[in-house]
């Protein structure tokens, strides 16, 4: 007969291992009844069988722990498959923002208030010999593709191009006047600028003490490049390590239980 | 050529509960309860630590199931080839704790805690 902790123990049982519960339940349940039987304090008793079963099955389900379990897998999967995700994100932000770089210090240069009067010339000549430089098309494959070629334009108040060292299909860069306002409301801007499929463009922006704007830019082909050729090698990485965690899953013989 | 599994070797120190168990079964087959009845005299242990051992032990092929019963549906088993040698280690390597303890002065106590309770 069972009594009411017997049944509560029996009902413990379940806490094991589906396989060791198989085997030992009966005999466990069976060896329980015959210590309640004997014990002369069953309260005492009960505490330590419940103490017995919560570490037995906790040991039991570790023992049966496998790493090449199917849910352990997964669980590798997953993460792996964030980690990448991670690198890729990072990678690619830390490439977008390293195109700024450069624009930002030309537009910087060109858009800082006049200083002592030999450092203000000494600038004013970098700004002249930079915007009376050769002009160079940005929409050419020799520029796109160029490394640390930057651009510089400068605008009157209202956005229309006044002077600058590039062109874009031969007339000087307009980008949308949405950029001046939050240049004129900020100080300055940053923003991907794509005039047409193909030509992308990292560009700063800030205004000129006289109201007018200075926008500096540099291609993001060359980043964007080094982005995929990234995202090719992280994707191999990836498929490789799917197919060893399914191989891993699908080959690796189980742990049987014990007969 | 051989393409048998390679013969399981004794494992080195036992636990207690492990060490009890083999023990208990040193003199002849006995069924769970019996060998939990046994082990007392040296560590207690609850149905899961001595169910636990029992699967561990048949696992490493220390001991092997003999039959069973239908009445109380008793498993019975007896100690290996391999249990028996890992049992004589583990009682050697006491032995030998024993005797380091003697000549150290270390008092060995002539009562079983048992005898104290």
């Amino acid at each position: 007969m069972r009594t009411p902790r017997l049944r509560l123990y029996a009902l413990a049982l379940n806490l094991y291992p589906t396989a060791f519960h198989a085997r030992y339940a009966d005999e466990m349940l069976n060896t329980a009844r015959h210590e309640y039987a004997r014990s002369p304090n069953p309260r005492r008793f009960t505490i330590s069988l419940a103490a017995d079963t919560l570490r037995g099955a906790l040991r039991e389900h570790l023992r049966a722990a496998s790493p090449t379990r199917p849910s352990y897998v997964a669980a590798f999967a997953l993460f792996f498959t964030c980690l990448l995700l991670t690198v890729s994100v990072v990678h690619q932000q830390f490439l977008r923002r390293s195109a700024d770089g450069l624009p930002g210090f030309i537009a910087g240069l060109v858009s800082f208030p006049p200083m002592d009067e030999q450092s203000e010339s000494a600038r004013q000549r970098i700004v002249a010999d930079d915007l009376n430089s050769p002009k160079q098309e940005i929409s050419t494959p020799h520029w796109l593709n160029a490394d640390n070629q930057i651009f510089t334009v400068l605008y009157d108040p209202s956005g229309r191009p006044l002077t600058g060292n590039a062109t874009l299909h031969g007339a000087l860069p307009q980008p949308p006047h949405g950029i001046f306002d939050v240049i004129r409301t900020r100080g300055e801007d940053k923003v991907t600028w794509q005039p047409n499929p193909g030509i992308r463009v990292a560009l700063t922006g800030r205004p000129l003490p006289n109201g007018g704007f200075v926008l500096a830019g540099q291609s993001l082909i060359p980043s964007e490049a080094r982005t995929a050729r990234l995202d090719r090698i992280l994707r191999w990485m990836w498929l490789f390590a799917m197919l060893a965690c399914l191989a891993l899953v699908l080959f690796t013989p189980t742990r049987k239980p014990t007969p | 050529m051989s393409t048998s599994a390679p013969a399981p070797t004794a494992p080195g120190p036992l636990t207690p509960a492990v060490f009890a168990i083999l023990l208990a079964l040193a003199d002849g087959e006995k069924h769970g309860y019996a060998i939990m009845l046994e082990a007392r005299q040296h560590i207690a242990m609850g149905p899961g630590t001595l169910y636990g051992s029992i699967d561990r032990l048949l696992a490493a092929g220390l001991i092997a199931e003999t039959g069973f019963t239908d009445d109380e549906r008793r498993r019975y088993y007896r100690l290996s080839a391999l249990g028996h040698q890992a049992l004589a280690a583990e009682a050697t390597r006491l032995a030998q704790s024993v005797k380091r303890a003697r000549s150290k002065g270390v008092r060995i106590l002539t009562r079983t805690p048992e005898a104290r309770a």
